[in-house]
């Protein structure tokens, strides 16, 4: 019996309770246990990232019933890709938090961990239900981490984004209903077959659920007009949890993909659900973006547009539906993802040497940390897409795989463009942080040298490093990615694992 | 009575959807409160309508009404409740921090010294 | 003509000197400026003997080729190249910069300890490299964005000056922006060739010139070369770059960055060119360029300013000979890439050290210097004469060329004229702008009151610049022996086709160019005689400093950026809402009409007057809700009422657990609002606008009229579905007869799992949330018939006391049954956590707070250790997570039970839900005695 695909959902889980049990222990004893957790966590993402690079995901039917009876789990190449992205943003934003970030408010620790129960589970199942129910998981905890330390500007993004999220959940139920309603089950491989017999007087249904199954992973992905919650809830997130938060709009794109992968790309019924729009909406997010960037008024909001930016640019690769942009998009997202979580930690260091000013974009010329300066040079210089750093590497793989498609003028013309436009807005942000002195310099009072603490540099350069590491092992990446996207563009291999003989399930008719 | 159910899942949705555009942060609740009926009611009926046939196994009985859909609403007015808890202390929490229960938190603006404080360090 | 060569693994490693020797000077920073000066150019001086024993192979017309794959699927591989043309450029990088660094220790002062000014400048140096060397093209855009990303850094390197900054986020944006457009232009090359090998891609150039994407490349890689080469009109960043500490100006607009474009030019050459649009595009382009920076170059006072606008100038003419595409013009425009590199680099050290001395760059101050620093002057004296064109000197011999290219060339027909005049009026404007060098800095009377005194430089400082002034004289006059084989074989690089015929020689007799060179020099002369009524009209044309305008120009993008944005996000939740249900609306209704339409063949349900009844009242209760609102007590009610009604209808169709379950959550939900409606403002007020009610309205009824549709159809329709299995497995497979209850805790287990964290997590999230939470007691009527003053009544505490154990009971009584009936742990924890709340509100919150555990996560988490742990048990039966195992047991007074694992699992369940309700409920009831307290 192998339990590898349910070990990224039970380490953080069973971590979870130990840490309600512990109550109100002391926050360093929180902080082993956690670490333990999330060190045992990126050994079974590792461990699980090595077994499912196979043509047939594994699969885990959970309570021994077989789909699509049961609820399973199923390790794909690109679910155990994410997962281990997921779990190396985890180390490095608990090494973050844990200098201090983790005291200013309750239970830190245990809600820490089961935001990666549900982000883990959203990535691992096969089950849409289940899906519905890991994606509750994850958004209460982004809630109340969201919600960590105190500010009006929490409550308020709090507010909205719960709110949203909670319409959407919504939105979800019904098309769970629909679906259930139509196909008469939930297991994905099981609906991507049913997809393929539904009859005529199904069809309106059936698309229906689909839309409205993709309206929420959208919402969640955040393309435009879906896409104002995102800067000011990662604006106003303590800057560890908005680390965190990288990867959330990634659950988005990766719950698109799966289904749209697996099950909707095949059905005729699903045809033109997201292919005959998306694009645009993917390149309109991109340019929003880029107009967020421009207007900015502090550092923390404009890497927040830049999550953003970075999540267009994703959801190119669901509506262009090939093979190749889908391998260069896996890249992109698992680059944008570490690069997006460190540039919010950045943002918190220089923010912490600033004072009382913050990270707002006000002339103080207080920054005379090198450290800081280079981290920021590089981080920006990824975000925006230079080579020689990942953003590059990922930028170009999209260019590149994208130059078949009838869109093609038009992705790379907004792509270059706000490349561009974030290169303009990166410098002069860091212009004005580092470089520029007020005329009255005498005036304001200087704050006291900040002392940070080696767990928040060495989060902020590891992840750093890492994203040099995406550089440097670009091609044993990209070649993962390359497979990956393969078994995603062949669902009959995850369809074959997961339901051997999905002639003889038997079905009854109602009502 | 299927025209009923449905007319009446219609009717909680456009409620609840009305109530969720509001401006004050109670209104929202009780529209997503409305909504969450009218979705259960949906998931619900996604099994289709049944009269006394609960999915209780019996020797004597034979006609069973669909029990997925129960599970699952079972399972979504339990999250539905939490969700309900954890947004109506969210409220709360805005009403103390902005002195009043808009939606968007606007009124006490100058929450910026409380942002901007030298974070705590180890 | 390509051969493999035994040693190409040289040209990667040259590379990775240069990129691993980057950090070399900071790390010797700490032994002196010295040290990291020797750092830096020993790397230099390394990466040159590492590339040296390749020359011979490129000097003999190899091609050497190294590659590596590295992401082939995408087109991009490390492979390089070193050819006639890449060996020419790496020695004027190489070369050039180790002079510069020798300068720069000089130059620049001495409390900088130049680490990371050499950092840089290697990693400049690099990237430079990188782009010379670079056989695959997509590594090539990779370098040259590297060039401007360092660049930017370089020529910031005084970050605290205002102009540094400016220019060099100028010099960023124009030529990042040129970056990608030759990035665009490199995939569109690749995409029609099939290789981003240049080797490929330089054999496909008949292909590539026949392909409609030509022109599109052409214009893409063109803007590349032009932006990088200062070409107009992207000429304005390079003379606000002069800001940059000189050593910088010398080695970027002299040898290395500027000529990054002309060389992207030499390298497309054979690529790209011999078509009408590469003819008339680029000459045009070199041709303004050329005399239109000449033209500015003649009006500076400051003499740097001056050196960069005659940097554009020259480079305009390479660009223009580029375009002529002649071999010969080629072959001139090659030389003249050597030579300019030699007598600009030179030029610039000489302006540092000028300015260096004096303080001063105005030409209207720095005078008469000559008797001050004599070989300082005469040096850069020779150098300007260079720049000039006077015979002799290694300028003149490419300008000669020029000339004559000028006057053969047919390629315009007719208006063949224009070229030779337009070459001569250059000419003209570029002696008339090196005399003025000349006369105002080193003659033309006394300074004017300079901040220092100058005198000669130390020794070292000016060896660079002798070295350079040198050379200068070498291929002036014995051109054949000095550059000939290495510009035969760079030219020979370019074409990739024979040489044409020429000779390298000083005089080339009495002939039209040498005439032209002569008119050139007498009319530049006199041009500088008449300068003082030239400076007067053009001190008339208005001038637009192209720092304020880049600057306004970001304002305005910015300020632009920001109002569109604020259309579009006006920050409010209300607009964020009614996006997204107008999103899904609009979606969700194409994706429905454009699917196929329903049959309905189900029979329906007859009503009845009971349901009759009860959807009249719960439509009251909705409508009531709504327009009611503004009274939140009364919505609440109304709220509850629907609620009830919904329970109803479950159990009119067969589904009493949900009933059960929708009932003991109504009463929880009901507790919960009150108490927050306690603290809440009493009524809502009216503040919506007409409009934006009707829009509500409309929004709402459009998808309540949607969904009755929607639900309606989906009611009347047949499906087939799997759930047959649950009702035949529940009993064997799941030991219970309540097949729902069987479902949430064996079949889909998992999902009950993740609810159960979804509401112990919603307890955590109420207990974060309300930490020091300080509310007022509100004074208003409602709430105090809420809240009396005596808030526990005697006959309320005599009432509840009582029911509590058999509130308990029944809660046990549920739990157990409810494997088989309808029940189960969740409702069992809410009538526990209801009974014990009920009680508390009795007693009193504090009352409670003596009995209840103090501390409710540890309970939550040991319920969800138990919901797990049994799930953890069936790894020991080697079974996958949460299996389940059953057997009959005999309870006195319940009966017989079917105990299975699960109802661990569903203690888990209870555990959780009555520490979750008894959380949120009590936390909310503290508010109530810190708000009394405060």
């Amino acid at each position: 019996m192998n339990h590898s695909p349910i070990l990224p959902i039970l380490v953080p889980f069973i971590a979870s309770i130990v840490l309600l049990i512990m109550g109100a222990c002391k926050l360093s004893w929180q902080r082993v246990v956690a670490a333990v957790a999330v060190i045992l966590l990126l050994a079974v993402s590792v461990n699980l990232l090595l077994l499912t690079d196979q043509p047939a995901p594994l699969v885990y039917a959970l309570g021994d019933w077989q789909a699509p009876f049961g609820i399973v789990l199923v390790a794909d190449r690109l679910a155990a890709l994410v997962v281990l992205t997921t779990a190396v943003l985890s180390a490095a934003v608990l090494l973050y938090a844990s200098a201090g970030f983790d005291g200013k408010g309750r239970h830190f620790h245990a809600v820490f961990q089961l935001q990666l129960v549900g982000i883990n589970g959203a990535f691992l199942t096969g089950d849409v239900f289940n899906l519905f129910v890991f994606f509750e998981v994850m958004l209460l905890a982004s809630y109340i981490l969201l919600a960590h330390g105190s500010g009006l500007n929490k409550s308020r993004a709090g507010f909205a984004y719960v709110t949203l999220n909670l319409a959407g959940s919504a939105v979800f139920l019904v098309a769970l209903g629909l679906i259930y309603g139509t196909l008469g089950t939930l297991n994905l491989a099981d609906i991507a077959m049913q997809l393929k017999t539904v009859s005529a007087t199904e069809a309106s249904l059936v698309r229906l659920s689909g839309a409205l199954l993709m309206a929420v992973f959208l919402l969640k992905a955040a393309v435009l007009p879906l896409s104002f919650w995102l800067p000011h809830a990662y604006s106003a997130a303590g800057a560890p949890v908005a680390a965190l938060f990288a990867i959330m709009t990634k659950v988005g794109i990766v719950a698109i993909l799966h289904v749209q992968m697996i099950a909707f790309s095949a059905a005729p019924v699903m045809h033109g659900l997201l292919d005959s729009w998306l694009t645009v909406a993917a390149l309109a997010t991109m340019v929003f973006a880029a107009i967020g960037l421009l207007s900015a008024k502090s550092l923390q909001s404009l890497v927040a547009w830049l999550i953003l930016g970075s999540a267009g640019l994703l959801l190119i690769v669901p509506s262009l539906n090939n093979e190749l942009v889908t391998a260069a998009g896996l890249y992109y997202l698992v680059q944008s993802a570490v690069v997006g979580a460190a540039f919010f930690m950045m943002t918190d260091l220089i923010s912490n040497a600033r004072g009382h000013v913050g990270d707002a974009f006000i002339i103080t010329g207080w920054v005379s940390d090198n450290e800081l300066k280079l981290g920021y040079f590089m981080l920006a210089a990824t975000a925006a897409g230079l080579p020689p750093f990942s953003g590059f590497v990922g930028k170009l793989m999209l260019l590149f795989a994208v130059k078949e498609s009838v869109m093609m003028p038009a992705i790379w013309t907004i792509i270059l463009v706000v490349s561009l436009i974030t290169t303009v807005a990166l410098a002069k942000a860091g212009s004005r942080l580092f470089w520029e002195i007020p005329n009255d310099v005498a005036s304001a009072p200087r704050p006291v040298p900040f002392q940070h603490s080696i767990f928040q540099y060495s989060a902020t350069f590891g992840l750093i490093a890492v994203s040099l590491l995406l550089v440097i092992f670009a091609q044993p990446l990209s070649d993962f990615t390359l497979r990956a996207a393969e078994q995603l563009h062949a669902p009959e291999h995850y369809i074959k694992a997961v339901i051997p003989d999905h002639a003889n399930i038997q079905r009854g008719v109602r009502p | 009575m299927e025209a009923i159910l449905a007319i009446a899942i219609g009717l909680l949705f456009g409620c609840g959807v009305y109530l969720m555009l509001r401006a004050r942060t109670f209104p929202v609740i009780i529209g997503l409160t409305l909504m969450s009926y009218a979705v259960n009611l949906f998931l619900f009926a996604s099994g289709r309508l049944m009269v006394n046939a609960p999915p209780i196994i019996s020797a004597d009985v034979a006609r069973y009404t669909d029990p997925i859909p129960q599970a699952l609403v079972l399972t979504a007015i339990v999250i539905g409740f939490g969700m309900t808890a954890y947004i109506v202390t969210l409220a709360l929490r805005g009403l103390s921090e902005s002195g009043d229960d808009h939606v968007d938190m606007l009124e006490k603006s100058t929450d910026q010294a409380s942002n901007q404080l030298p974070k705590r360090n180890l | 003509m390509i051969e493999s060569v035994s040693l190409p693994i040289l040209l990667p490693l040259a590379l990775f000197i240069a990129v691993s020797g980057v950090s070399l000077p900071l790390m010797v920073e700490r032994y002196g400026r010295k040290a990291a000066a020797i750092a830096a150019g020993a790397v230099m001086a390394l990466c040159l003997a590492s590339l040296a024993p390749l020359f011979s192979s490129a000097i003999s017309g190899q091609t050497v080729i190294a590659h590596f794959d590295w992401l082939p699927s995408f087109g991009l591989n490390l492979s390089f190249r070193l050819d006639g043309l890449g060996m020419l450029f790496s020695i004027l990088i190489l070369g050039i910069g180790i002079l510069v660094v020798l300068y720069a220790h000089y130059y620049l002062p001495e409390d900088d300890k130049l680490g990371r000014f050499y950092a840089l400048l290697l990693l400049f140096m690099s990237a430079m490299l990188g782009v010379v060397l670079s056989e695959n093209l997509l590594m090539m855009v990779v370098f040259w964005e590297v060039t401007s990303l360092s660049s930017f850094l370089l020529i910031a390197y005084k970050s605290a000056s205002h102009e540094s900054r400016i220019a060099a986020r100028m010099a960023l944006v124009v030529t990042g922006a040129g970056g990608l457009a030759f990035l665009a232009g490199v995939l569109l090359l690749g995409h029609v060739v099939g290789s981003y090998e240049l080797t490929d891609v330089i054999a496909a150039a008949t292909q590539i010139k026949a392909d409609p994407l030509y022109p599109t490349i052409l214009t893409l890689v063109l803007l590349g070369a032009f932006t990088k080469s200062a070409q107009f009109p992207f000429h304005f960043w390079l003379p606000n770059a002069m800001v940059a500490p000189t050593p910088v100006s010398a080695y970027l607009h002299s040898a290395t960055m500027v000529k990054a474009g002309v060389f992207l030019l030499a390298r497309f050459y054979p690529v790209l060119s011999g078509t009408d649009a590469w003819l008339f595009s680029v000459s045009a382009v070199g041709g303004i360029t050329l005399v239109y920076g000449a033209y500015l170059a003649m009006y500076r006072n400051d003499f740097k300013g001056l050196l960069a606008y005659s940097t554009i100038s020259h480079l305009g003419l390479t660009t223009l000979l580029f375009g002529l595409s002649t071999p010969m013009s080629v072959v001139a425009a090659v030389f003249h890439i050597i030579n300019h590199a030699i007598f600009k680099a030179s030029l610039f050290m000489a302006a540092g050290i000028i300015d260096h001395e004096c303080g001063s760059r105005d030409m209207r101050r720095v005078n008469g210097l000559f008797k001050m620093m004599p070989i300082t002057a005469t040096l850069a004296m020779l150098a300007a004469g260079s720049m000039a064109g006077v015979p002799l000197l290694n300028g003149f011999l490419s300008k000669e060329m020029f000339f004559t290219e000028s006057i053969v060339f047919q390629g315009f027909g007719n208006s063949h004229w224009i070229l030779p005049i337009f070459a001569t009026i250059a000419g003209v404007l570029a002696v008339a702008y090196s005399v003025r060098f000349i006369h105002d800095v080193f003659f033309n009377g006394e300074p004017v009151d300079l901040p220092r005194q100058p005198h000669e430089p130390p020794r070292w400082m000016r060896v660079p610049v002798e070295v350079l002034v040198v050379l200068c004289l070498l291929v002036g006059i014995f051109p054949a022996w000095s550059v000939g084989a290495l510009l035969a074989s760079a030219t020979g690089a370019t074409l990739q086709s024979p040489l044409p015929v020429y000779d390298l020689k000083i005089w080339h007799g009495f002939n039209l160019a040498f005439l032209m060179s002569l008119i050139a020099l007498a009319g530049g002369v006199g041009l500088y005689m008449m300068r003082s009524t030239l400076m007067r009209w053009n001190d008339q044309l208005p001038t637009i400093s192209s720092r304020t305008f880049f600057e306004r120009a970001y304002q305005n993008l910015a300020a632009y950026a920001e109002k569109i944005l604020l259309i579009m996000d006006n920050g409010s939740l209300q607009r964020y809402m009614a996006v997204f249900f107008l999103f899904v609306f609009i979606y969700g209704a194409w994706a429905f009409i454009s699917g196929d339409s329903m049959v309905n063949a189900v029979s329906l349900l007859p009503l009845d007057i009971a349901s009759g009844i009860a959807f009249f009242a719960l439509a009251l209760g909705a409508l009531g809700a709504v327009f009611m609102h503004h009274r939140r007590l009364l919505s609440i009610v109304l709220v509850g009422i629907v609620g009830l009604v919904v329970a109803l209808i479950f159990v009119r169709f067969s589904a009493p657990d949900l009933a059960l379950t929708q009932l003991s959550v109504e009463v929880v939900t009901t507790v919960l609002m009150l108490l927050a409606l306690h603290y809440l403002p009493q009524s809502t007020p009216k503040e919506s606008s007409k409009t934006r009610v009707s829009r509500d309205v409309l929004l709402a009824l459009g998808i309540g009229l949607g969904m009755a549709f929607v639900s309606f159809e989906l009611l009347t329709s047949s499906f087939s579905t799997i759930s047959d299995f649950y009702l035949q497995q529940s009993v064997p497979g799941g030991g219970g007869s309540n097949v729902v209850n069987v479902i949430l805790v064996d079949f889909r287990g998992f999902d009950t799992l993740g609810e159960i964290t979804v509401l112990a997590m919603a307890a955590l999230g109420t207990h974060a949330l309300l930490n020091q939470l300080h509310l007022m007691q509100p004074m208003s009527d409602i709430a105090g018939q809420l809240w009396a003053e005596d808030a526990h009544p005697l006959f309320l505490k005599m009432l509840m006391r009582p029911l509590l154990p058999l509130a308990l009971a029944v809660a046990v009584y549920i739990f157990l049954r409810g494997h088989n009936l309808p029940g189960g742990g969740f409702v069992a924890g809410l009538v526990t956590g209801v009974a014990l709340i009920l009680q508390s509100l009795a007693g009193g919150f504090a009352f409670a707070e003596d009995r209840l555990p103090k501390s409710y996560p540890p309970i939550l988490g040991l319920g969800l250790a138990m919901a797990a742990g049994v799930g953890l048990i069936s790894w020991f039966f080697v079974r996958p997570f949460l299996t389940s195992a059953h057997g009959h047991i005999e309870i006195p007074l319940v009966g017989d039970i079917e105990l299975a694992s699960v109802i661990i699992f569903d203690l888990g369940v209870y555990l959780v839900v009555v520490a979750t309700v008894l959380l949120i409920l009590t936390e909310l009831g503290r508010i109530n005695m810190k708000g009394a307290r405060v």
